[in-house]
């Protein structure tokens, strides 16, 4: 099926329903993202947020609607209708495009931090050993921890883990990367590690950086706009100025109040 | 009060008359002489356990995998298989497969036979052995191997595995030791592993103490042996 797709838009959710039995996750969602641009998804917990990234990243389907990520049909559902199933190999050539940090982090604990590096790459991108060392020595210098290359995830703290599994997302070179409450399994005074390695992302890359997060004033520093969702739908959405100075809901103003309060 | 105690010494004289008229109840020299076969015996009976359990690690990691799939013919196949097999007795296995097998073409030697008994019936119980641990692994970790694209099989072999393993090693101990208490069941197809050994002797010779008991004791010291081994492995691996 021939879809167009201006080419500024990287990521184009339609109408999107996922339920969980009787629970609705998400109800009739639309979203449009421009490439290289920077989202931050914020909202009480169950709003939908992770549900967001879990669908874009393959690890959810949906009942009905309809995904495009950089061009490519995902699904195509109509509602009542199972949609025809894209194949493996058009799964993969999507996936690809998609890196994701997890909130528990999902390193693996029996692999050395270079080997959590270097593994994908390997197998999937088809690199030699030396030149996914060498990337992964990069990566993780970037992330600023080139002492650790040899360390087991066991030997890290939450903050330096979550920053091995930033650089392991990195290695796979996606168009995309999704941070899905990178900080919220870490103790407060590693909070502030985490966020400066994806400020310094958001500065020096030109992917499309999309986070699902509850600090409130990182998303206000570095997001290029603000979308505030509750109960599976989109509330309100705008530039970090307009959103945080002049909410224009009721709700919105609500949430704002008692998150910054609670900060 | 007397006379109980008066009974007591009388049946203690008595016994002890019996043990000086008739022959050694344990006879230590007879007893050695019969260790050099018995050790050979024993060197069956540790073979068919360790090709036995080889047998049944593989096998069991087959259905366990086999069971995970999505293919629900795969699926219930290889339930149908585990049940089958977890539920009916060793031994009638082990005569199963000694008669049929031949029938349907298939010569093997009664060792061999004996091997493929252990391994089917022990691989019923390991399966679930691998579930157990293929399922105490995060689900985590398959949603960062789908992340990073890995394949399904890849990140079975090379992530799931790796970590579902460790858990496990006093589980497929413990079936290591059970297996090895049930090698004597391949007695019943004339394997010469420890009790059909024991039995020839006694056979032979109207004693049956002296070789059972040492069977007994070769028993025990290999199964503390094993014991101790598996404690080893699983504090060297485990994390």
């Amino acid at each position: 099926m021939a879809i167009e797709t201006p080419s500024d838009r990287i990521i184009q959710m339609q109408q999107v329903c996922k339920r969980y039995g009787a629970l609705t996750v998400l109800e009739d969602l639309d979203i449009d993202i421009q490439r290289s641009e920077k989202v931050a998804l914020i909202g009480p917990s169950g709003s939908g947020k992770s549900t967001i990234l879990r669908i874009l990243m393959t690890l959810e389907s949906i009942d009905s609607g309809r995904v495009i990520i950089d061009g490519e049909t995902l699904y195509d559902n109509q509602e009542g209708s199972t949609g025809s199933p894209i194949s493996k190999q058009q799964v993969f050539q999507i996936r690809s495009k998609i890196g994701m940090v997890f909130q528990s982090f999902n390193l693996f604990p029996h692999m050395s931090v270079l080997r959590n590096i270097t593994e994908a790459p390997i197998q999937v991108l088809k690199l030699s050993r030396e030149e996914a060392e060498k990337q992964a020595l990069e990566l993780l210098d970037r992330v600023g921890l080139q002492d650790k290359v040899n360390a087991y995830p066991a030997q890290l703290s939450g903050g330096q883990k979550q920053r091995v599994a930033i650089a392991r997302a990195l290695a796979m070179q996606p168009k995309i990367m999704l941070f899905d409450e990178i900080t919220s399994a870490l103790d407060p005074e590693l909070v502030a590690e985490v966020l400066l390695v994806l400020k310094n992302l958001g500065r020096e890359t030109d992917m499309t950086l999309l986070m699902v997060t509850h600090q409130m004033h990182f998303a206000q520093e570095f997001a290029d706009r603000i979308i505030f969702m509750e109960q599976g739908t989109i509330v309100e959405q705008g530039s970090p100025e307009k959103l945080f100075n002049q909410p224009q809901k009721e709700r919105t103003r609500n949430f704002l109040k008692t998150v910054l309060e609670a900060t | 009060m007397y006379f109980r105690r008066s009974a007591k010494i009388g049946t203690l004289c008595l016994l002890h008359e019996s043990l000086t008229v008739n022959e050694k109840i344990f006879d230590w020299a007879f007893a050695w002489s019969l260790l050099p076969k018995l050790l050979d015996a024993l060197i069956i009976t540790v073979s068919a356990t360790i090709l036995g359990m080889a047998l049944a690690m593989a096998l069991g990691l087959f259905w366990a995998v086999l069971r995970k799939s999505k293919q629900p013919v795969l699926h219930w196949t290889a339930t149908t298989i585990v049940e089958f097999f977890r539920s009916t007795p060793l031994l009638v296995q082990v005569y199963f497969l000694f008669y049929v097998l031949p029938d349907a073409g298939l010569r093997l030697t009664p060792f061999q036979t004996g091997i493929l008994a252990l391994g089917i019936h022990y691989s019923a119980y390991l399966a679930e052995v691998y579930r157990a641990g293929i399922e105490s692994v995060p689900k985590g970790q398959w949603e960062a191997a789908r992340a990073l694209n890995l394949s399904r099989s890849h990140t079975f072999k090379a992530i799931i595995l790796p970590q579902a393993l460790p858990p496990i090693i006093p589980a497929l101990g413990n079936y290591l030791i059970a297996m090895f208490k049930d090698t004597p069941m391949l007695s019943a197809i004339t394997v010469m592993e420890l009790l059909q050994t024991a039995k020839i002797i006694g056979a032979e010779t109207f004693r049956y103490t002296e070789p059972l008991t040492l069977v007994g004791i070769l028993f025990l010291i290999l199964s503390l042996i094993s014991a101790k081994m598996i404690r080893f492995t699983e504090q060297r691996y485990g994390y």
